[in-house]
């Protein structure tokens, strides 16, 4: 019977990144309802230290494939290695990261083994001596129950929702040496993100800012907020037209449709047409001295005071707290 | 034969027609002939020209109707004498020259006919001393009229003459005056001329000089200032100043048809042709899932009206002068549209007529007929401009708000919006080419039957805690409260719904809703081109309706309102529409509503376009109003028919707007009333004004609200809501 | 070049999703259908490299009955065919099934390059893109928004976290569209008249020899904890309110 928790950590140039740990600790809580084991699988190329990290993590055992072709990160090269480590060692379970990397790998490879997989898991639970995945479905409007009728049960975890719990492990060391295929993919340029500002839809954060905002020269405080929470400035309609900001930071209706973990509407009264461009959000803060302005009607948590008191303190806070 | 005939004399009074001139009778006949020839060329010309393209349509139909727009606005110029100034100027022309004409006409119908043929000449006596003074009178404001032409066109020179700033005028418009001043100017010498050498010479057998003739004032008058002049010489200069006269009158009728001069024909005629559907109605696209294109692109898919309109167009700048996108500043004026579709016209008719007499001896294989002219060597020429893109630029279509204003103040009844809308369907609905926050809007339309997307399954929830029954619950009621997209989705227009919802309960009047059922009205699709997706949205309501079988609907959205009264008959769905201002003010009237409390203070009220000049509803919000204890009210200068649009008609409430916008433009006009509350019945103007306040940094000192909110208030029963809880505790 | 679009039926994003009483999915009588906003990026680059590089655009899509008016939106943007798998069997098919039955109806035909939304806004799986491409053993480029054709390859940006990758590969491949990469077109009504007369090929699981017993079972819904009502944040003073509301985005919310 298959046996085994594994978790796929993910690492960018040579360092573990954050989600990785949030497996290894999700993994290990199921791993001590069923007196399983947890591995890891560390793909790259001279990455083998970064094991020892996973076992503070509580990872028992780590598969590491050590390949100039598995650096940096190619789907099918990844999914070769994955699927034969997962399917050599009859894996129960199986999590990878709902990052970016881990949507494109754990797909590929739940092909690879013709098995089941449930994306962006915000619970996983053993229930009943059965592996449950939770999910939210519909932009979060229902959430559904997955299980299971394949081994290994795969599923992707939520970035930032499972927290990262220290539990030193041995993280025994085991080398895997894969053959691997020649690849169609190549990449031709990585380019990061200098400034460190995404654009409006893909943000994960946005500080957008309205007419209260009264000028152009104001939104620098927002610019400063968005830098602390690395997230990027919007602006509604009113803010554009009056030139304060370029047409391109428009959020609403007429302007861009965004959905962000959080976004924080500064002098934003909460006109319909900026409510249709960003009510979808995942949370909602406004921060308006009118109190009857609608947007607190739509928002999760409402400041009523002075924008330009309050925002210069959310600043200093959220530093202190991300420090 | 003039013997029958009592001479001209002291007693009897007249003029002596050809005096001085008898011998230039043959050749008076034969420059008339010429003149009538090369005038009635030049109708005929225009005539193939008119006849050249354009779809067919219906417009002498109704004939009654037809015959009294010709006279009222052809003849009584009712629609000229709005604007005073042009008005009085052009009524001057017009009565003076009609005047005259008839003049000319009794002198040689009096000469020619009835003294020949009847010994009766009835240009005598004090009857020719009134009609003397009257040719005279009405010659004189002829050149009055001339002379404020004149002056406004040249020395004024109203914005209104120009297209930002570039002059309209052409030579044309020159000549035309001064041909029109120079028939007055010569008639006048000629009778001066006259009367000074009949008052030396005498008239008649006796020789008298005949002292009535200050009747003829103007002539009198120009008579006596030329005292100096010998008989002789009055007489060389009176048959100079005949011929003088003659050659500009005849040429004055030769040059109608080439020139500004034929809008004597074509604006009269456009009149009889004009709509006499209500204003704002808009053809439907018939039987839409069978048709290959949609709207118009080239100048022939026009209907021949269409066309004929530019050719009635006078460029009097009318409808430029309250179009709210050119006062902004956008590219687009009514005038310059027309008359760019006049030059095109111009441009691409000939061709149109020679492929036209190119293709019927073909068809007809008639021997020996003329070769088909070659096709080519007229398309051979300059490439031909495309209509949409070269002659109507994209910004110009799209500036447009719908407001009527051009329409409803043309003089020469010329139907603008209809051709805007035909013009935008293409590029909605063959190319599929319009602003992307429009498509945007069109979708959210499609999926969840209104403009912002929000879900379908929330348009009545602005009425749960207000006890509103939908006729799904109970369809036995007087009313369906059609609340559109406004009352109930956006959170302000909502305010609207619940504040007339609460008007009605209180007055006792038996109403529903349609709840989840209702759906959008499709006012901005079928204004934004979108003719498809309007028939659908209006096609789903009347099915509800009649389901229903509603009879009665009142809408607080004007949009709504307009065209469920007026478009969605089209469609099988045939109602009594109100808007609830007229229904408040009914309630008002009846003593069905009481105010008790006063709303001190200054209030003005903007004229929605859709409720005003589509639906002359003006006097009830007035009336609401003025019955309000403390209410003053104060107009903007801009107002009832002549108001100026908010901005959000013609489905430019979802576009982006380039410049200055035309929202901050009305609500300049409101704040110069000084009001403290622009009082409005449309929630669009509502969204727009409210932003206008905003925008002009005025919401300290100035708020907007729909008359149902204001009236609420007055009553006494406006809903307290508890602040948002900002932590008291 | 052959191009080929899958695409799902969804749900509006607006629409009211009601889990059913017994937790085995949500009710579906009063929806307002759409073609996923993700496929339609999809079937908007495969129209744009159709128009581009001539060739056709065959549509592809898993569902029920009324999944047709979907494929028949494709057809009206612009496309010329379509396939549509629709068998009660796969009602509940999951992304292994469904990408299996793509795979199959897909196999029989010509395909350069495969359009697939990156996600479905229904189920937010985005997992059916790199089955599909899997199951026919071609690359996946995931997550697109740009994409430009040289021949006999393809080259994409994709963003990732903090970066963006500019990759290469060769043809056949299967893209995944993410926002960005186009502005989908409107349907012009022409276009949506012709779309009626398009050829669409009905196909069945047994047609295309795919079993449609699930991997990953969705074994009850339920509707997500009830929103709280939005809070007014408390405090004295702004700098106490800014304190608090960042302690409640890092508690309460997650969100920083």
């Amino acid at each position: 019977m298959a046996k085994g928790i594994f978790v796929i950590a993910e690492q960018r140039d040579g360092a573990l990144r954050k989600v990785s740990f949030e497996l290894a600790s999700a993994a290990r809580k199921l791993a001590d309802q069923t007196s399983d084991e947890v591995s890891a699988i560390l793909l790259g190329s001279g990455i083998e230290s970064l094991a020892a990290e996973l076992g503070k993590f509580g990872v028992d055992k780590v598969f590491v494939g050590d390949n100039a072709a598995l650096e940096p990160y190619v789907t099918e090269a990844h999914a070769q290695v994955v699927a034969k480590i997962l399917k050599d060692n009859d894996a129960a379970i199986a999590l990878f990261g709902a990052s970016v990397q881990g949507k494109d790998l754990s797909a590929r490879v739940a092909a690879k083994l013709a098995g089941g997989l449930a994306t962006d898991c915000t619970d996983v639970k053993i229930d009943g001596g059965k592996f449950v995945a939770v999910r939210p479905m519909y932009a979060g409007k229902v959430f559904a129950d997955v299980t299971f009728n394949t081994t290994p049960a795969m599923a992707s975890l939520r970035p930032n929702v499972f927290p990262a719990v220290e539990n030193a492990k041995a993280a025994a060391v085991t080398k895997v040496d894969v053959a691997i295929d020649a690849q169609k993919s190549k990449i031709l340029e990585v380019q990061k993100d200098t400034s460190g500002k995404v654009d409006l839809t893909e943000a994960n954060i946005i500080v957008s800012g309205g007419r209260g905002m009264k000028g152009p020269d104001e939104y620098k405080i927002l610019e400063e907020l968005a830098d602390v929470l690395k997230g990027t400035v919007g602006a509604s309609r009113a803010a554009v037209d009056a030139g304060w900001r370029p047409q391109k930071d428009q959020v609403g209706q007429t302007g861009k449709v965004v959905s962000p973990n959080l976004y924080i509407a500064c002098g934003i009264s909460g006109a319909i047409q900026h409510l249709a461009g960003m009510s979808s959000s995942k949370c909602i803060v406004a921060i308006n001295k009118d109190a009857e302005a609608p947007i607190f009607t739509k928002a999760d948590f409402g400041v009523v005071d002075d924008l330009f008191k309050v925002v210069p303190e959310l600043t200093a806070a959220c530093k202190k707290m991300l420090a | 034969m003039e013997q029958n005939i009592s001479p001209i004399g002291l007693a009897n009074q007249g003029r002596e027609v050809f005096w001085n001139a008898h011998s230039f009778e043959p050749f008076l006949f034969l420059f008339t002939a010429i003149a009538m020839a090369i005038f009635a060329y030049g109708v005929y010309q225009r005539w193939k020209l008119w006849k050249a393209m354009g779809r067919d349509e219906i417009r002498i139909d109704e004939l009654p109707a037809r015959i009294k727009a010709l006279i009222m606005n052809g003849f009584f110029q009712v629609k000229t004498w709005k604007d005073a100034y042009p008005g009085i100027m052009h009524g001057c022309i017009f009565f003076g020259f009609f005047v005259l004409i008839f003049g000319a006409a009794f002198d040689a119908g009096e000469f020619h006919i009835t003294e020949p043929l009847f010994s009766w000449a009835f240009l005598r006596g004090s009857f020719y001393l009134g009609f003397s003074f009257l040719m005279d009178l009405f010659g004189l404001l002829v050149l009055i009229g001339v002379l404020m032409a004149a002056y406004r066109r040249y020395i004024q020179k109203p914005d209104r003459l120009t297209y930002k700033g570039t002059p309209d005028t052409t030579a044309d418009d020159g000549i035309a005056l001064l041909l029109i001043g120079g028939i007055i100017i010569t008639g006048f010498l000629i009778e001066a001329l006259r009367i000074h050498a009949t008052m030396i010479e005498g008239i008649g057998p006796d020789k008298v000089a005949p002292a009535w003739e200050t009747c003829s004032f103007v002539g009198w008058t120009l008579a006596n200032i030329m005292s100096a002049v010998d008989v002789e010489s009055a007489k060389t200069a009176h048959k100079v100043m005949w011929w003088t006269h003659t050659f500009i009158a005849l040429g004055f009728i030769a040059y109608i048809p080439y020139s500004r001069l034929l809008h004597i024909i074509t604006t009269p005629a456009n009149h009889f042709f004009a709509t006499l559907k209500p204003t704002g109605y808009v053809e439907p696209i018939r039987d839409i899932e069978n048709q290959e294109s949609f709207g118009v692109s080239k100048l022939e898919e026009f209907t021949w009206k269409q066309i004929f309109d530019s050719d009635a167009c006078t460029k009097c700048g009318r409808c430029q002068d309250g179009c709210p996108a050119y006062l902004t500043g956008k590219h687009l004026s009514p005038k310059k549209l027309v008359q760019d579709i006049k030059t095109h016209w111009l441009e691409i008719a000939p061709a149109a007529i020679k492929a036209k007499l190119a293709a019927v001896p073909a068809a007809e294989g008639a021997e020996g007929a003329e070769a088909p002219a070659p096709v080519e060597a007229a398309e051979g020429a300059a490439p031909e401009k495309a209509l949409l893109g070269d002659v109507i630029s994209m910004h110009e279509l799209w500036d447009c708000t719908n407001c009527m204003y051009c329409v409803e103040n043309c003089s020469s009844s010329i139907e603008h919006v209809q051709k805007v809308i035909d013009m935008r369907r293409y590029k909605v609905l063959t190319e599929a080419d319009f602003a992307p926050e429009l498509q945007l809007t069109y979708r959210n339309m499609e999926n969840n039957s209104n403009p912002w997307g929000i879900g379908a399954h929330l348009r009545a929830d602005w009425a749960k805690e207000l006890g509103v029954k939908t006729l799904a619950e109970d369809p036995n009621v007087e009313y369906l409260f059609y609340v559109g997209c406004s009352g109930s989705f956006d959170d302000r227009g909502k305010k609207i719904s619940v504040a007339f919802a609460k008007i009605l309960q209180s007055a006792g009047v038996s109403f529903g809703i349609l709840g989840t059922e209702e759906g959008c009205c499709g006012d901005s699709a079928m204004r934004g081109g979108n003719e498809y997706l309007f028939q659908s949205q209006a096609q789903a309501n009347i099915e509800i309706m009649n389901g229903y079988g509603v009879k009665k609907i009142i809408a607080i959205c004007p949009h709504g309102y307009n065209c469920i009264k007026k478009d969605y008959p089209n469609f099988g769905g045939n109602y009594e529409v109100y808007h609830h201002t007229e229904i408040i003010a009914d309630l008002v009237a009846k003593g069905k509503i009481k105010f008790t409390k006063s709303q001190d203070g200054t209030f003005t009220y903007h004229d929605s376009c859709f409720l005003g000049r589509y639906n002359k509803v003006y006097d009830q919000p007035r009336a609401i109003l003025n019955a309000i204890p403390g209410v003053k009210l104060a107009e903007m200068e801009r107002n009832l028919s002549k108001s100026f649009c908010c901005g959000a008609g013609g489905a430019r409430m979802w576009m982006e707007e380039e410049g200055d916008r035309i929202n901050n433009a009305r609500t300049d006009q409101a704040i110069a009333t000084n009001a403290g509350t622009i009082a409005v019945g449309c929630p669009f103007c509502l969204t727009m004004l409210s932003d206008g306040i905003k925008d002009k940094q005025k919401s300290e000192t100035m708020v907007a609200l729909d008359i149902a909110e204001i009236v609420v208030k007055a009553m006494g029963i406006e809903e307290v809501k508890a602040p948002v809880d900002t932590c008291a505790t | 070049m052959n191009i080929i679009a899958c695409v799902k039926q969804v749900p509006d994003t607006e629409a009211q999703i009601k889990v059913k009483a017994d937790g085995s999915g949500i009710e579906d009588g009063q929806i307002k259908w759409v073609m996923n906003p993700y496929d339609e990026f999809g079937v908007e680059e495969a129209l744009k490299l159709k128009e581009k590089n001539g060739g056709d655009v065959t549509i592809v899509s898993v569902g029920p009955a009324r999944a047709m008016e979907t494929i028949r939106t494709a057809l009206a943007m612009g496309a010329d065919k379509g396939i549509h798998i629709s068998d009660p069997a796969l009602d509940n098919a999951d992304a292994f099934v469904t990408a299996s039955a793509l795979a199959a109806a897909i196999k029989g035909l010509p395909h350069d390059i495969i359009f697939c939304g990156q996600r479905a806004i229904d189920d937010d799986s985005g997992q059916v893109g790199a089955m599909l491409a899997e199951l026919l053993g071609i690359p996946q480029l995931t997550l697109v928004t740009k994409l430009d054709f040289a021949g006999s390859s393809v080259k994409v940006i994709r963003p990732i976290e903090g970066a963006q990758l500019s990759i290469e590969t060769s043809l056949p491949c299967v893209v995944t569209a993410q926002k960005g990469l186009n502005e989908p077109r409107y349907a012009s009504l022409p276009g949506i008249m012709k779309a009626k007369k398009k050829p669409v090929d009905v196909k069945n699981a047994a047609a295309l020899g795919i079993a449609s017993d699930v991997k990953a079972k969705v074994a009850k819904v339920v509707p997500p904890p009830a929103r709280a009502a939005g809070k007014i944040i408390c405090g004295d003073d702004a700098a106490q309110k800014a304190a608090e509301l960042a302690r409640c985005l890092r508690e309460e919310a997650k969100a920083i």
